[in-house]
């Protein structure tokens, strides 16, 4: 398999082009990265597949991250699966890949549990051994055997989930062989947990925003039309612009009642949510579907109503006549056909702001309805200014982003204070003419940044911006201080001043940032 | 008249009679001197669900020295009790793979997992195990075997069978379910690969009607099949039932232009009664047919075809449509 | 008809009545007789005469029960498809019932003693459905352990199938018109011979006679229920997870509830505070107690329900009866009403009331 092709896969790779490609970087961690391109649902890779195909493949991909390691921006994906798959080779490869995390973290467990209650009545025989395998199989796994092997990975990182473990082990829809792994799983935690080994931070919850996907409303997606539950037409335009929104995508025929018809079900407690947060009649509600030919408006009526969504003005259904396509292409939606009938999608909410831009995202896991209505409720309190191109509004709108930066680089303690004023001290020392009896503090000082980040970096982003500021205190103290070579010294602050501003950065926008930019091959 | 005390005696006693035949029955199956008057036990008895009958029967079951016709008894009588323990559900599970065994009673123990699967607690954690052999049996040397194997998978919308169903009709791997059944079971998924074989075979002339038949009932979902069950639809020298599948088809599909093809097709007094009167109930049966209701000039001319008809179907339908449009005629 | 001076007195053909003269009411209750049901929509009446029988009210009703299916009349078969198709293709009300008894639906509705209370409410829901728009209809039942060639006829559920088990309707049965997801047809082999047997199931005796407490009886989920479904060779009806595929579904299952309500006539099993009358058994969870309030109606879906809960509340008549929009168990349980007010407003022909 040549390196170059890995990269080129599409809907007409033959599937077992994909097999190798995908087994070709498993053994090669360094071409790891390359395959995170394949991982939203929306790749043209997965254009024309059937859904077991789709399935397939991801689930193939999947497992080959427990080889090469799982990096953090696949992470999103595999949970997913793991809360809303259905399908056992699916799940089952998502469960090995957490094993492919550089270490075990406690919010994975709720994901795991979920997983355990999806496959409960759903476990299927599968291998990996190879991909598509003839049948009759002699070593094949379950789905639920390696969601416990990887509870017995997370060891005492899954203590919070004994009492849980201990209560499945009593119950008799499960294997004697899946009781065996889940009594191991307990021990192995128990054991992990009394032998002291390993303190765990508190989990934190995985944060499912995005801004990743803002964008301006454009006259083509504006003038698309839509057609309501009730028949009313009108283009998107005229529902969207003026009140903030919010948007779903789900269709009736979807066989997974953990995605659209869970959707649609908590569409309907986000709307009663609205009401007590004070926000009903601000906002608008919009679920719409992907599959317009079938979802005829008395489908989409029923489908909904018959999930507690209320329908109203503020809050409808819509299919499209013609532009679908057109639409989900805008949203980048998480969506794809074989033919015109779906084959896989994800679960995402779009937050609209009054002007029908896509202000935020909630992509892959199932949202949380506060943090919706949180957003929801920003986008209300935003005033619309008076001439959107006004100077005073650019003004505005810079001094937001210019604050944030003052805030990023601001010093928050006086260490960071002290290895600021170093860098500049160093760097402009032939300015400052007593200096020089400083220079053994401010190189001593110069160090502090590095430091600060090194011991942030597993609850930051890792090392890299370690790595950057590093280099650059050793750029300035080398250049600076030794060759004199102010402009290569100057180079050096901006790399520390990088580093800092990176590891400001939340754990999203830095992925995304690392993916684009830092990683290297 | 029921003579309401009298239905109760009766039933009472009947119950009661129940009861005594399974006592008595109980009784000569645990006396029973050789196999001839086990076997008319077995056969007098309602059903043996007692542990030790149960554990007695089983060794019967899964002895292949053993009289088919005792085994097949046993199966039938004392399922209730097997689906209860999974010991005996893995014993089926090994009477079903063993292909040196009585293909009757391969195909009768794997017709009773079914059942299992169905509701049996005990059958839960074996569905791994199950959809395993499900697999193995694809490439049974008993044909209906692999047919009721794939027809179990394909209900599950197995990945596997799926492949195996698609390499079939692609000619990529021998069959293992004639064309019609592979196009059925392909269809119990609807986000299956099947849609540009499936039209293939429909679009080649030498296609039985029941394989065309089958086809059109999967082909409701594919867009661009619209062209194709159009032109079925109003081809008259199509089989009947060709035309009339395509017809609701065409309908489930696409409401609207289904409409317009159909009244010109009721309309047409050269065409099938059958097929007017399939158009008829079909348009009836609609999300929203109140615009065929109020369309005076449709329901003006549908009277007419139903005083010159001769055809009862389409008489009926014809009267009933009229008594839809009557209804729905706004009052005063 | 038959009327009652009180709920409990006997039934009488004609009820005096003594009118106190000063305008208060005088109770008495009315009721369908045993055995001549009503088969057309108001062809029963009422009549209130005087001393000198001359007529002073008449009012014409319907005696509506659910009957055997084999034994309809042609117009009584007819309006029942009519209503079916009309569910099925005619709105997408159809798909609450694909939705809520699928395969992830399992576990909330079998294999546990709420599977027989869970299933009445279930028929009650489709019944009353049927019923919006065709107020006549009841769902009759399949007597599966007697021959049935009525049943499985072009006119009714189908008839005998092609080679891969196609049914064929005739061109005036709506059910032609039946679709699953896009998907048309009906797909059914019997492995017995309808015309001649009943299903290879456990008889309607046997059942009756699997003991007298609850937890004896509801091993009849198992059998008759399980091979019920298991008599069809080839189908959708076969498998827990596409059952509802098939229009027989609600036939079949009409019949299950047939035979848990003359189970209970015959052992008199209508106190739901009775543990012979229902029991959770072994191992209960929520949904098995009878306070329990049952899913999808109860719009619960924190684990261990579904994760989502279609269809809403269960549908109510135009008059208060139970079940109520949110259904327990125990108001299934007295379903004919044996104590006033519990009756769930449907009976079967062949299930007196006392």
């Amino acid at each position: 398999m040549p390196r170059d092709s890995i990269g080129l896969l599409g809907k007409e790779s033959p599937e077992d082009e994909i097999a190798a490609a995908i087994d070709w970087a498993r053994r090669s961690p360094l071409h790891r990265s390359r395959l995170l391109e394949y991982l939203p649902q929306q790749h043209p890779l997965y254009r024309e597949r059937s859904a077991n195909e789709v399935i397939r493949i991801r689930g193939y991909l999947f497992e080959s991250f427990r080889h090469n390691g799982l990096p953090e921006s696949a992470l999103p994906f595999v949970l997913e699966a793991l809360e809303t798959g259905r399908s056992a080779y699916l799940v089952a490869g998502a469960a090995i890949a957490i094993r492919g995390l550089p270490a075990p973290r406690p919010e994975i467990i709720p994901y795991l549990l979920k997983a355990v209650s999806n496959m409960k009545f759903e476990d299927d025989a599968i291998s990996f051994e190879t991909y598509k395998p003839r049948w009759p199989l002699t070593n094949t796994t379950t789905a639920l055997m390696e969601i416990f092997r990887t509870f017995q990975w997370m060891g005492s990182a899954a203590l919070e989930s004994v009492v849980q473990l201990k209560e499945l082990c009593l119950d008799s829809y499960f294997s004697q062989d899946v009781r065996a792994e889940i009594r191991k799983a307990i021990s192995v935690i128990e054991d992990g947990a009394r032998s002291g080994c390993c303190e765990w931070p508190v989990s934190k919850r995985l944060r499912r925003t995005s801004f990743r996907k803002r964008k301006r409303l454009t006259a083509e997606i504006a003038g698309l039309r839509l057609e309501d539950h009730d028949g009313h037409t009108m283009t998107f335009g005229e529902y969207f612009i003026d009140e903030p929104a919010l948007v779903v995508f789900f269709y009736t025929r979807c066989d997974n009642p953990n995605k659209c018809s869970l959707t649609i079900t908590r569409l309907g407690q986000l709307q009663k949510a609205l009401v007590d947060a004070g926000l009903e009649g601000h906002v608008k509600i919009a679920a719409i579907t992907y599959d317009p030919t079938y979802d005829q408006p008395y489908r989409l009526d029923s489908y909904c109503r018959n999930r507690g969504m209320l329908l109203d003005d503020q809050n409808r259904v819509f299919r499209l006549e013609t532009g679908t396509p057109d639409l989900l292409r805008y949203f980048d939606a998480g969506v794809n056909y074989i033919g015109s009938i779906v084959n896989q999608h994800t679960t995402e909410l779009f937050i609209l702001d009054r002007d029908g831009n896509i202000a935020n995202h909630f992509q892959q896991l199932q949202w949380n309805v506060s943090e919706v209505i949180d957003q929801l409720r920003k986008q209300v309190r935003k005033r619309r200014p008076a001439s959107a191109h006004s100077v005073v509004t650019r003004l505005r709108d810079l001094m937001s982003p210019l604050l944030s930066l003052v805030i990023t680089f601001f010093p928050k303690c006086p260490l960071c204070l002290a290895a600021y004023v170093s860098v500049l001290g160093i760097t402009n020392i032939h300015l400052l003419q007593f200096a020089h009896q400083l220079l053994p503090v401010f190189v001593a000082l110069l160090f502090i940044n590095p430091l600060s980040l090194f011991m942030g970096a597993e609850r930051r982003n890792g090392l890299t911006p370690f790595y950057l500021s590093l280099l650059g205190a050793v750029c300035v103290a080398v250049f600076g201080l030794w060759m004199d070579a102010r402009m290569l010294a100057y180079i050096g602050t901006g790399l520390i001043l990088t580093g800092s501003l990176l590891n400001s950065l939340d754990r999203d926008k830095f992925a995304w940032i690392k993916e684009r930019w830092l990683v290297l091959g | 008249m029921i003579d309401k005390d009298e239905y109760i005696k009766r039933t009472q006693e009947q119950v009661t009679a129940h009861e005594k035949a399974i006592e008595n029955g109980l009784s000569k199956l645990r006396s029973t001197q050789n196999s001839t008057e086990y076997k008319a036990a077995l056969q007098a008895i309602p059903s043996v669900k007692e542990v030790e009958d149960v554990r007695k029967g089983m060794q019967l079951l899964t002895n292949k020295q053993e009289d088919t016709e005792v085994r097949l008894l046993v199966l039938r009588k004392a399922r209730s009790a097997i689906g209860r323990n999974t010991e005996y559900i893995r014993d089926c599970f090994l009477i079903v793979q063993d292909t040196d065994d009585q293909v009757e009673l391969r195909r009768a123990i794997l017709s009773v997992l079914g059942a299992f699967s169905f509701g049996s607690r005990e059958f839960v954690p074996l569905r791994p195990e199950y959809m395993t052999l499900l697999r193995s049996l694809l490439d049974d040397p008993d044909a209906l075997i692999q047919e009721r194997a794939a027809e179990e998978l394909a209900k599950e919308k197995d990945e596997y069978v799926q492949r195996r169903l698609l390499d079939g009709l692609a000619g990529r791997e021998q069959p293992i379910v004639p064309t019609a059944k592979a196009i059925q079971l392909l269809g119990y998924d609807i986000h299956a690969e099947h849609y540009p074989v499936v039209r293939k075979i429909l679009e080649d002339p030498r296609s039985d009607e029941t394989t065309k038949v089958e086809a059109i009932h999967v082909l409701g979902n594919d867009a661009q099949s619209r062209d194709l069950l159009t032109a079925l639809m109003t081809d008259k020298q199509q089989p009947i039932e060709v035309r009339m599948t395509s017809a609701t088809a065409m309908k489930t599909s696409n409401p609207d232009y289904f409409t317009h093809l159909a009244k010109s097709i009721v309309l047409d007094e050269q065409e099938e009664p059958d097929l007017r009167a399939v158009c008829l109930n079909a348009m009836m049966h609609q999300s929203d047919p109140s615009a065929l209701y109020a369309d005076d000039d449709f329901v003006q001319k549908l009277t007419k075809v139903r005083s010159l008809t001769t055809s009862d179907a389409l008489k009926q339908q014809s009267t009933g449509f009229l008594t839809k449009a009557m209804r729905h005629k706004p009052k005063g | 008809m038959i009327f009652r001076s009180s709920y409990t007195s006997a039934e009488q053909n004609t009820l005096l009545l003594t009118l106190p003269g000063d305008g208060s009411p005088v109770n008495f209750f009315i009721g369908g007789k045993f055995g001549s049901p009503s088969s057309d929509d108001q062809d029963g009446a009422i009549s209130l005469v005087d001393s000198t029988n001359t007529v002073l009210l008449q009012r014409t009703v319907m005696v509506r029960v659910r009957k055997n299916a084999n034994n309809l009349t042609e117009r009584e078969r007819d309006r029942f498809l009519d209503a079916f198709s009309t569910l099925n293709a005619s709105t997408a009300v159809y798909q609450i019932f694909l939705d809520s008894h699928n395969g992830p639906a399992d576990p909330e509705i079998h294999r546990r003693n709420a599977f027989l209370p869970w299933h009445r409410a279930f028929m009650s829901s489709f019944e009353r459905h049927l019923q919006v728009g065709f107020p006549s209809v009841t769902v009759p039942y399949w007597n599966f352990d007697q021959p049935s060639p009525n049943i499985f006829s072009p006119d009714f559920m189908g008839s005998t199938p092609n080679s891969v088990g196609r049914v064929t309707f005739s061109s005036t049965n709506p059910l032609r018109n039946w679709a699953i997801g896009g998907v048309t047809g009906v797909i059914r082999i019997l492995s017995f011979n309808s015309t001649t047997s009943g299903a290879p199931v456990e008889s309607e005796t046997g059942t009756l006679a699997l003991g007298a407490d609850f937890d004896s009886f509801s091993f009849m989920e198992n059998d008759p229920h399980d091979f019920a479904h298991n008599s069809i060779s080839t189908g959708p009806l076969r498998s827990q997870a596409t059952a509802t595929q098939d229009p027989l579904f609600f036939l079949l299952h009409s019949n299950i509830d047939r035979l848990w309500a003359k189970w209970q006539w015959l052992r008199n099993r209508f106190n739901a505070s009775d543990s012979n009358s229902y029991s959770p058994g072994t191992g209960a969870r929520i949904g098995d107690f009878v306070t329990d309030t049952m899913w999808p109606w109860n719009g619960a879906t924190a684990p261990p329900r579904p994760p989502t809960a279609p269809g809403g509340p269960l549908p109510q008549l135009a008059f208060p009866s139970k079940p109520p929009p949110v259904p327990t168990i125990a108001d299934v349980i007295d379903y004919i009403g044996r104590t006033q007010g519990n009756s769930n407003n449907f009976d079967y022909d062949d299930v007196p009331f006392v």
